[in-house]
């Protein structure tokens, strides 16, 4: 864990069926405390690179490690455990259980994972008050966790997405493009107010998006249809 | 992950999608009620069936099936075929292996209640369930000749009470056009309910048989019949010329199969005696074949239940791919999808069973009446044993194993899916 590469990616292949190859590439890499944005239009094995890297799907050839861990061996228990403890995750909307309370979506992660959950509780704090000072540290106020998903904004659910994939400290948020429900103004808020958070818990993070208009935001760009060789094949 | 978080979560789920969940819960509990009402149905029907006559040892009639002679004697269904002459009943009575004989005698009703002529004896040596009497709620067994005793559902049903006369019809049908509307009958006594045929039948002496038929010719009154008084009948000696059945007591039990096969080969005219027991568990043969007919549709009704829980979980995954999605995303293992599936299931079935039970009890506790008293049933369980918590056990545990069905198609989806739901 003392690595000081959170993501490292080689050689890796990956098809669906056997002979066609949707994902090729050759080295990726991502450094502890870096933001990477990575330009993927639909078509370019985005998805499929997510499902790889947070272990839900295992490529042909080819090696993963997250935080030095070599994923691509591991069992799919043990690949679903990495990725509990080390990945927090934002989608593109949608993020939260309808049927838990902005509290128990925010909390759901230290359920899953003991490691996020003692990291909690070394910094002496309660799971709870955890997830209240994120959400405060968010701009949401308190009083939004005990209320329903429906009763949110888009712009206060993604809020909350991110509270959720950085409770516990994760090595690496993956942000598929989490703000293209926002509008303009709100995108560039959100996307300062993930930076510094992320910052805070010394977390990387790899940004996904079609819009290269907020690629000034990161520490490093990268454009997915030249990394993957199987695309520009 | 641990197991209450799963059911958690499942929980919460099934709450969110609570109206459709309750539909799914409607269609166990209504299955499981149907079940468990039939199930107890045809275990109080058989228990009911079995304590209709005991400490008999033998019934003796005219020789035809020992099935059709426990079915009128007893069960009073059908007709009798033939009587027995009064000297075979003396013959019998004498016998020193014959402890008692009660001789009954069959053919009139009372407003389709069927009247039984017998001697008082009947009241002491008629017993059902486990040896238990036959107790008057009101009176005392007939003395007169004009007197009558009544079973418990035809005062109840006819609102007869101590006051009450009553003619009796010819004939064994519901209706009868040959009514003994000249000599009336006096209720006397009122019998405490048994659950058992003697509940639907009118009691009189065996010479008031005879009073109300003296003087017919082939079955159908005489002018000469019509002009009898009944202080006249009072003076005569009444003594029958022959019975429909008797019920006889042996002296030791030891010695009843012997008196059977005595009785049944007895030289003076055709007879056929029967072990009450042994004709009951036959006519049960016969009648449990619509009982096990029963107990087919019911249980196919749980399993339409059952495959209701697994049609409804199947058809709720596609608009919870999202769901699964969000929960792998935060580390959600497959077993967690398969165990969130299947304690989902787990949880509506059990609910539903749970609700089917109570509603049945409920039913029951509402119910019972009529149908004591509609039916004869008086052994129907009216709280919940041991069976019932078996079946929602049960229940839960086979949707249990048919929701890894819904949850290895969730899990195969939500591999596919990836971090990427669709929708």
């Amino acid at each position: 864990m003392s690595t000081d590469s959170v993501l490292d990616i080689h050689d890796l292949k990956f098809g669906y069926e056997a002979g066609s190859t949707l994902l090729d590439i050759d080295k990726f890499h991502i450094r502890r405390g870096e933001s990477v944005f990575l330009r993927g239009p639909s078509g370019s094995g985005k998805s499929t690179l997510l499902g790889l890297i947070g272990g839900v799907i295992k490529p042909q050839a080819g090696q993963i490690s997250i935080c030095g861990t070599e994923i691509t061996t591991l069992s799919s228990g043990h690949r679903d455990k990495l990725r509990a403890d080390h990945l927090g995750i934002i989608f593109q909307q949608l993020n939260l259980l309808p049927y838990l309370n902005i509290l128990q979506n925010v909390t759901l992660p230290t359920r899953f994972s003991k490691a996020r959950n003692m990291r909690v509780s070394e910094e002496k704090s309660s799971i709870q008050d955890a997830a209240k000072r994120l959400i405060m540290d968010l701009g949401l106020d308190e009083a939004l966790l005990s209320r329903q998903v429906g009763k949110l904004s888009i712009g206060q659910q993604q809020r909350v997405a991110v509270a959720r994939a950085l409770i516990g400290g994760p090595d690496l948020i993956i942000a598929d493009e989490p703000t293209s429900a926002l509008d303009s103004d709100n995108r560039d808020r959100f996307i300062e107010l993930l930076d510094t958070q992320r910052k805070g818990f010394d977390c990387s993070l790899l940004f996904v998006s079609h819009d290269l208009s907020l690629a000034k935001h990161f520490d490093r760009s990268l454009n997915l249809t030249e990394l993957n060789k199987a695309f520009s094949a | 992950m641990n197991m209450p978080t799963v059911i958690t979560l499942a929980a919460r789920s099934i709450w969110a999608r609570r109206y459709t969940a309750l539909l799914t819960i409607l269609s166990i509990a209504t299955a499981v009620l149907l079940f468990l009402a039939v199930e107890n149905l045809r275990q109080s029907a058989r228990a009911s069936f079995e304590r209709t006559i005991s400490g008999t040892d033998l019934i003796v009639g005219a020789r035809s099936s020992p099935v059709n002679l426990i079915l009128y004697s007893v069960f009073q269904i059908g007709d009798p075929t033939n009587n027995i002459t009064w000297e075979t009943y003396e013959d019998i009575a004498a016998r020193p292996d014959v402890g008692w004989a009660v001789p009954i005698s069959l053919g009139d009703t009372h407003r389709g209640y069927r009247v039984v002529g017998t001697t008082k004896a009947y009241f002491e040596r008629y017993k059902y369930a486990d040896d238990l009497e036959l107790t008057f709620e009101d009176g005392q067994p007939f003395e007169d000749l004009f007197d009558t005793v009544l079973g418990a559902q035809v005062a109840r049903e006819l609102g007869y009470d101590m006051e009450t006369t009553l003619t009796l019809s010819h004939g064994l049908g519901a209706t009868s056009f040959v009514n003994h509307d000249k000599k009336p009958f006096q209720v006397v006594g009122i019998l405490e309910p048994t659950g058992t045929p003697v509940d639907r039948s009118v009691y009189v002496s065996l010479s008031a048989i005879e009073a109300i038929h003296l003087g017919w010719q082939d079955g159908t009154p005489t002018a000469a019949s019509r002009r009898v008084s009944q202080d006249r009948l009072r003076q005569l000696d009444l003594q029958p010329e022959s019975v429909t059945a008797l019920l006889v007591g042996a002296t030791s039990r030891i010695q009843t199969l012997r008196l059977q096969r005595d009785l049944n080969t007895y030289a003076q005219e055709p007879l056929q005696a029967v072990i009450p027991g042994v004709a009951l568990s036959q006519l049960w043969g016969t009648v449990s074949i619509v009982e096990r007919a029963l107990a087919i549709v019911s249980a196919f009704v749980v399993a339409v239940g059952l495959i209701g829980v697994l049609t409804s979980i199947l058809t709720s995954l596609n608009e919870r791919r999202r769901e699964m999605a969000i929960l792998r995303s935060v580390g959600a293992k497959g077993q967690t999808i398969i165990g969130l599936l299947v304690s989902e299931a787990a949880l509506i079935t059990l609910i539903g069973a749970t609700l089917g039970v109570v509603l049945l009890y409920v039913l029951m506790w509402l119910l019972s009446p009529y149908l004591e008293a509609r039916f004869s049933i008086s052994t129907l369980q009216k709280l919940p044993g041991l069976t019932d918590a078996y079946v929602v056990i049960a229940l839960t545990l086979m949707s249990s194993l048919l929701a890894f069905i819904p949850a290895l198609v969730a899990l195969k989806r939500s591999l596919s899916d990836g971090l990427s739901p669709q929708i």
